[in-house]
């Protein structure tokens, strides 16, 4: 039924590897991060892996692939990393009411490609990003008060 | 759907715990104020279909070949190399 392959290791990592449409990607399953009430519009959808983008060196974009929907992924970044910035006090606002551990949130937003034929760019949801407590790999995506945070914010 | 009139200054109670009172009645408008135990998340309606469009639109829309092509202008902002030469001015301004 899943498109996952399940291949084991020498070091007894299980690798899942998913076909999309970005290419072939590989998630180790001792990272996968679990967001309880899945995203918003996919509540099924609770259990990721985030991986570098397929055949692109060194970029700031990753994917977080879905693993029990495996044809769904989300480009995802740091917002940090390209420039833009949630305040620290909205995301301790998220953190506390998200009853997540706040001791190593790590904050990414999730990217939508705008593609108008000619003109096509990129935007980042910053009103509702993901909080990823880095130790429990337990995640929320948490929808901000604070409207200043566009939900279309383009790079 | 549960109806229930309530007047200014007049409150309702969910689950023992969650406090909606009407503040302002005025011009078509009502003004509501919410009491809730942190955990719990009160947005307007169109804000959070506004986010569930915007993450089904993540899902589908992103093209890959075009992507490609994008992909050069998102350098991080800090420069992997400490020797590049200064002055070139490519600093990235985001608004």
């Amino acid at each position: 039924m899943s498109l996952a392959t399940e291949t084991t290791t020498m070091t007894t990592e299980t690798q899942l590897t998913y076909d999309t449409r970005f290419g072939a990607v590989s998630l180790r399953e001792d990272r996968l991060i679990t967001f309880p009430e899945g995203l918003y519009g996919f509540p099924d959808c609770t259990v990721f892996g985030l991986t570098q983008l397929p055949n692109v060196e060194e970029s700031p974009l990753l994917l977080l692939q879905c693993v029990n929907r495996p044809e769904l992924a989300f480009l995802v970044a740091d917002p940090t990393v390209l420039g833009m910035e949630i305040a620290k006090g909205d995301i301790e606002e998220a953190v506390r009411t998200s009853k997540l551990p706040t001791k190593e949130t790590q904050v990414l937003v999730i990217l939508t490609m705008y593609d108008h034929g000619e003109s096509y760019y990129i935007t980042a949801n910053l009103r509702a990003p993901l909080l990823v407590d880095s130790a429990s790999r337990q995640a929320k995506q948490y929808i901000l008060l604070n409207k200043d945070y566009s939900t279309q914010h383009k790079l | 759907m549960l109806l229930i009139t309530r007047r200014t200054s007049e409150s309702i109670m969910i689950n023992g715990s969650i406090q909606v009172t009407v503040v302002e009645v005025r011009g078509g408008r009502v003004k509501l104020g919410f009491e809730y135990p942190e955990g719990n998340t009160v947005y307007r309606t169109e804000l959070y279909e506004r986010i569930l469009a915007e993450n089904r639109a993540a899902a589908e829309q992103t093209n890959p070949e075009k992507l490609g092509s994008l992909l050069g202008s998102f350098k991080p902002t800090k420069p992997k190399e400490p020797d590049h030469e200064p002055g070139n001015g490519d600093n990235d301004h985001d608004d």
